[in-house]
């Protein structure tokens, strides 16, 4: 199977491009930029008039045409920004660099996605869904930070976790199976606080590109989607800035050219401060508790000149929590650390490549004072990787990326000591442990005939553990104690001591039925080798990722989708329908009440099984200069069946939710003021509960049914935002809007959780509580921008 | 230090939470047999309490199962210890006054009902068995006992607190369980399971305890306040593990669920079979007592 797979993509690479080789072809390649800042546009199209043909711009605003020699019109575009239009008569290769306006017009109305009309209708991808930071300051804020997570939260196919979190489902995955990149290097935990805010500070974001079903063979390593951001470089023109002071956050983002155009800047900062006020309080004992994040995003980039361009960004952010009480303290800190340097060269005018060095951590620290036993406990993982891509612009019909990628990912998940001399804990460490990613892949983009568009690709991917590990072999406990595992033997390995390899074809096509309807398919396989040992039903921040071992095999997850999609007014309104069918394997489930925090043998709580998920998706965005926003509908299921979890019988994932709505809208009432609203319902999140209980010592234990085979209430609730912009005038320099928003409107109780709690005077008496959160959450913010 | 930084989550989730009691219609089961029976090394009465299952809501009155054979039988020596039903206390099953378990020993339940529960007339429990020798049981000392008062400023509101600080050297050949328990003038004060504290020795195991605080009182309530010349004994049970890892689930499952930390609810292991419910077990209590004095102070 392998072997052939292997064929038949070598066969459909070779077969393009001997047809061609022999004839002569001039290349006309550039960069296409914003003229006021002097940022890369992605995805900007170049259309080629008596070709009915084109390309676009890749992650770094870098295009490249090899035409016939010849007289062509070229078309340059960006939507929000006024279209260039070149005719050039191609004799030799050439360079050109294009600076897009933004049209006055059109930057009144809320930008959608900034590709050309009908390009979503004309491209292979599909389960992609693109958005820019303009439309995400739209929706909605909660606590007054819009949120890229948030937005998301929104679309087809994507479930939220838990109210207020920054986890999400896609397509039935798990809230791990999502790779969330940041300038490439990896986020491991996308939450501040909780979850009620993400890490990502929307002002500094250039770029957020979710892909949920094909995710393009250069990435890897989750099953379930690719969201894939990317910073701004910086404003390479002038010194501005923008930000925003809330009632719970403010932030800043500066950026600006340093010395000349070939250098810019951008650096970000937020930081909540309810804290602040904390030592003003009346209560002593809380004078001294801290609750807290910051976080701050750099970005560099240098031009050496055409063919070399280099850039530094780096995330950095922190929780922190403290509580001081009686002389005794209890610390917590968290954070994820991320930096990337990349390196992008023209080895010519068709080769594009870029060389990154990434690195990205996440770890947490807790401190707390017990009886003069201070205790600490720290837990770390990081990753050092490398990547070179390339991209080969081939011809007009086909564009070409290959490269490879190596990983050294190292977990240390607790070490946990006194701080005392003469404490009574000893030292605790649940050993650390390495493993080694890597892949090469190869792609291509083709276009046939005009119609029909494909996107084919097959990464290979290699996975190893590394270093002096101690591997146990588990076995079941003897009678009802099943649920437990015991160890019956370990070995000693050192070295690269297991390897797995997986190819992982990826294969998408478009089929133009018109200039505005098209259908299209999808195959994806993805492999995924590192995952997180949470069982909770949202996110935390003590997070153990683990890696593939010789007891956790590689999940392996295999989807099929297509799709029917149709512009109406001009390409101002976007439908689509979309199903998928996904099985996955060697699906990790944990068994119950497994303990994965100081867990030497964590290995053993971990059960395999199989799982699936299918779905509808439809989807209806409106783009118009007055009104604009999406309509989302989702149906969805998606079932695990684990042999030794819920007696072997399949249940329900944690996040199913079969029906998914929401509907986003922004209604521009004049130049000065939107109101943007959205509205939300789902079924309820699946449920185990009791059905029985008996009584042990003063208690009241419940028996329950099968695992998650009740449902909570639906979900359903209501956010509403003003946006009072302030007067434009000329050479104005300062632009100030007020954002007031209100989050669940109509005071919808959503249940959060439910509890049995006992009756106040009787223990062996109980009753429903639900917990909802956020009753009715209304903000203010005041964003600016010089 | 777990429950400690789960007091981040719970102070941020509060700031933005609000509870709310709800009707919500539960499915029902069938009725299952319960029991709870401990078996210790202390010479004295043994009590196997045997009952329905119930309403998890409802507090119905527990509905006990009369006329059974109960024994408690030993593997090793097939010995048999035979109880009766208290004619006082249906539903409760006791011993002969100078029963007690011994190490090395494995013991199970065997009942055998008048009436069928679920299709089944006879229920054994798996076996449990005090697996340390008796000689290393022997050299475990509790050296001493020493009750802090400690008051915390809590608000402006001042709770005190008697914290037991126990001074023994943990053996440190086994992987040991613990459940620790406290009387107070001979009368077990820390009643309620909550107030069980249990423990693995994972962290400590083979070292001087150096006056670790291994239960605490709460001088507001009149049954834990402790006076100036009260008797405190602290208990410190060696339990096996598969009663430690029963007394875990029985916890969680009938504590406060936050979803943040908490896995999906499962049904507790029982050792018993045929579906009933309940746990069997054998400990081996250890007890140590101090004097409230004014040093204590």
């Amino acid at each position: 199977m392998k072997k052939l797979i292997i064929i038949i993509f070598i066969s459909l690479f070779v077969g393009n491009i001997m047809g061609e080789v022999l004839e002569k072809k001039i290349t006309i390649s550039g960069y296409i930029r914003d003229i006021s800042n002097g940022e890369d546009l992605i995805g900007a199209t170049i259309f080629v008039k008596e070709l009915k043909s084109g390309t676009a711009t890749n992650a770094y605003g870098f295009y490249s045409i090899s035409l016939s020699p010849a007289e062509y019109t070229f078309v340059y575009s960006y939507i929000g920004y006024k279209s260039i239009e070149k005719k050039i008569t191609l004799g030799e290769d050439l360079t050109l660099n294009i600076e897009l306006k933004t049209d006055d017009k059109l930057l009144k109305e809320v930008l959608i996605q900034g590709e050309k009309k009908h390009e979503n209708i004309k491209k292979a991808e599909m389960s992609v869904i693109k958005m820019d930071r303009q439309t995400i300051k739209q929706i909605p804020a909660l606590m007054g930070e819009v949120d890229i997570i948030k937005a998301i939260q929104l679309l087809p196919g994507v479930a939220v976790v838990s109210e207020g979190s920054s986890g999400f489902s896609v397509r039935g995955g798990s809230a791990d199976q999502n790779l969330i990149l940041l300038d490439e290097a990896i986020v491991y935990n996308a939450s501040h606080l909780m979850g009620f805010f993400s890490v990502f500070n929307n002002d500094i974001i250039k770029d957020v590109k979710l892909y949920k079903g094909y995710i393009p063979a250069s990435h890897g390593g989750r099953l379930a989607s690719l969201l894939n951001i990317r910073m701004k470089n910086g404003n390479n023109k002038k010194f501005s800035g923008s930000g925003g002071i809330g009632t719970i956050s403010s932030r800043l983002t500066l950026e600006g050219p340093i010395f000349n155009e070939k250098t810019s800047y951008a650096i970000a900062g937020r930081r909540t401060y309810a804290d602040l006020f904390l030592p003003l309080a009346s209560d002593k004992s809380i004078r001294n508790n801290q609750l807290f994040f910051y976080d701050t995003n750099i970005k560099i980039n240098h031009k050496l000149n055409e063919n070399n361009r280099f850039y530094l960004s780096g995330y950095f952010g922190k929780d922190v929590f403290k509580n001081a009480e009686e002389g005794e303290e209890r610390v917590m800190s968290f954070g994820n650390q991320t930096f990337t340097a990349r390196w992008n060269h023209l080895f010519s005018k068709k080769l594009f490549s870029n060389f990154s060095l990434i690195y990205s951590r996440f770890n947490y620290a807790l401190e707390a004072g017990n009886d003069g036993n201070p205790v600490s406990w720290v837990s770390d993982l990081h990753n050092q990787s490398t990547k070179l891509d390339f991209t080969y612009f081939y011809n007009t019909e086909n564009t070409i990326r290959f490269g490879g990628s190596f990983r050294r990912n190292k977990f240390e998940p607790c070490l946990a000591k006194g701080e005392s001399e003469d404490g009574i804990f000893d030292e605790f460490e649940v050993p650390h442990s390495v493993a080694l990613e890597s892949g090469v892949y190869m792609s291509n983009e083709q276009e046939i005939a005009g119609i029909l568009n494909l996107r084919y690709g097959l990464r290979i991917s290699i996975f190893q553990n590394y270093g002096d590990d101690e591997v146990y072999t588990f076995e079941p406990m003897p009678g009802p104690y099943s649920i437990r595992y015991q160890t019956v033997d370990s070995n000693q390995y050192s070295g690269i001591y297991n390897t797995y390899l997986g190819l992982e074809p990826r294969f998408s096509l478009s089929y133009s039925l018109s200039e505005v309807s098209s259908i299209k398919a999808s195959y994806s396989r993805t492999r995924q080798y590192v995952q997180l040992a949470s069982n909770s039903t949202a996110g935390m921040p003590l997070d153990i990722w683990f890696p593939a071992s010789k007891n956790v095999k590689p999940q392996i997850s295999d989807q099929v989708a297509t799709g029917y999609f149709r512009n109406f007014f001009e390409g101002l309104l976007e439908t689509s329908a979309e199903i998928y069918y996904k099985k996955m394997r060697n699906t990790i489930d944990f068994r119950d009440r497994a303990q994965l925090l100081f867990n030497k043998k964590l290995e053993g709580e971990l059960r395999f099984g199989d799982a699936f998920s299918y779905g509808l998706e439809l989807y209806a965005r409106y783009k118009g200069e007055k009104f604009n926003g999406w309509i989302s509908y989702t149906y969805s299921h998606t079932e695990r069946k684990i042999e030794e979890i819920n007696n072997g019988k399949s249940f329900v994932a944690p996040y199913d939710k079969p029906h998914d709505f929401a509907i986003v809208f922004t209604y521009n009432i004049s130049k000065r003021i939107s109101l943007s609203s959205n509205w939300i319902y789902s079924t309820g999140l699946p449920a185990t509960l009791p059905i029985g209980g008996y009584v042990y010592g003063d208690k009241t234990i419940p028996i329950y049914s099968d695992r998650n085979e009740a449902r909570l209430p639906d979900y359903h609730r209501l956010d509403v935002a003003l946006t009072i912009r302030g007067k434009e005038k000329p050479n104005k320099r300062w632009y100030g809007e007020w954002n007031i928003s209100v989050y669940n409107a109509y005071y919808q109780k959503n249940l959060w959780t439910l509890n049995f709690p006992e009756e106040e005077n009787n223990s062996n008496e109980r009753y429903a509580e639900m917990t909802y959160l956020f009753p009715i959450l209304p903000s203010i913010t005041y964003n600016f921008h010089f | 230090m777990n429950k400690k930084i789960y007091l981040y989550f719970i102070l941020t989730a509060l700031i933005f939470s609000c509870t709310e009691r709800i009707d919500i219609d539960l499915e029902s089961t069938y009725p299952r047999l319960c029991i709870n029976g401990i078996f210790t090394t202390d010479t004295t009465v043994h009590k196997i309490v045997i009952f329905h299952s119930k309403d998890f809501l409802k507090d119905e009155e527990m509905s006990m199962i009369t006329e059974a054979k109960v024994k408690i039988r030993c593997l090793e020596d097939n010995s048999v210890i035979e109880l009766t039903e208290n004619p006082e206390k249906k539903g409760v099953y006791e011993t002969d006054f100078n029963s007690y378990a011994e190490f090395q020993k494995s013991y199970f339940l065997d009942i055998e009902l008048k009436e069928e529960i679920n299709g089944y007339k006879n229920y054994k429990s798996e076996i449990e068995k005090l697996d340390m020798p008796l000689e290393v049981f022997n050299s475990f000392i509790l050296d001493s006992l020493f009750l802090e008062i400690e008051i915390k400023n809590r608000g402006g509101k001042k709770d005190s607190f008697c914290n037991l600080k126990l001074y023994t050297n943990e053996p440190g050949e086994s992987k040991d369980f613990y459940m620790f328990r406290a009387y107070k003038n001979n009368i077990l004060v820390t009643d309620t399971l909550n107030e069980w504290v249990i423990s693995e020795d994972k962290f400590y195991n083979g070292k001087n305890t150096d006056g670790f605080t291994c239960q605490n009182l709460d001088m507001n309530e009149p049954e834990e306040h402790i006076k100036i010349g009260d008797n405190v004994t602290l208990e410190m049970t060696r339990i096996t593990e598969n009663y430690f890892y029963f007394l875990i689930d029985i916890k969680t499952e009938s504590g406060y669920k936050i979803p943040l930390f908490s896995g999906p609810p499962a049904n507790v292991v029982t050792n018993m079979n045929n579906k009933a419910l309940g746990f069997f077990t054998v400990f081996a209590p250890k007890r140590i007592s101090a004097i409230r004095t004014k040093i204590s102070e």
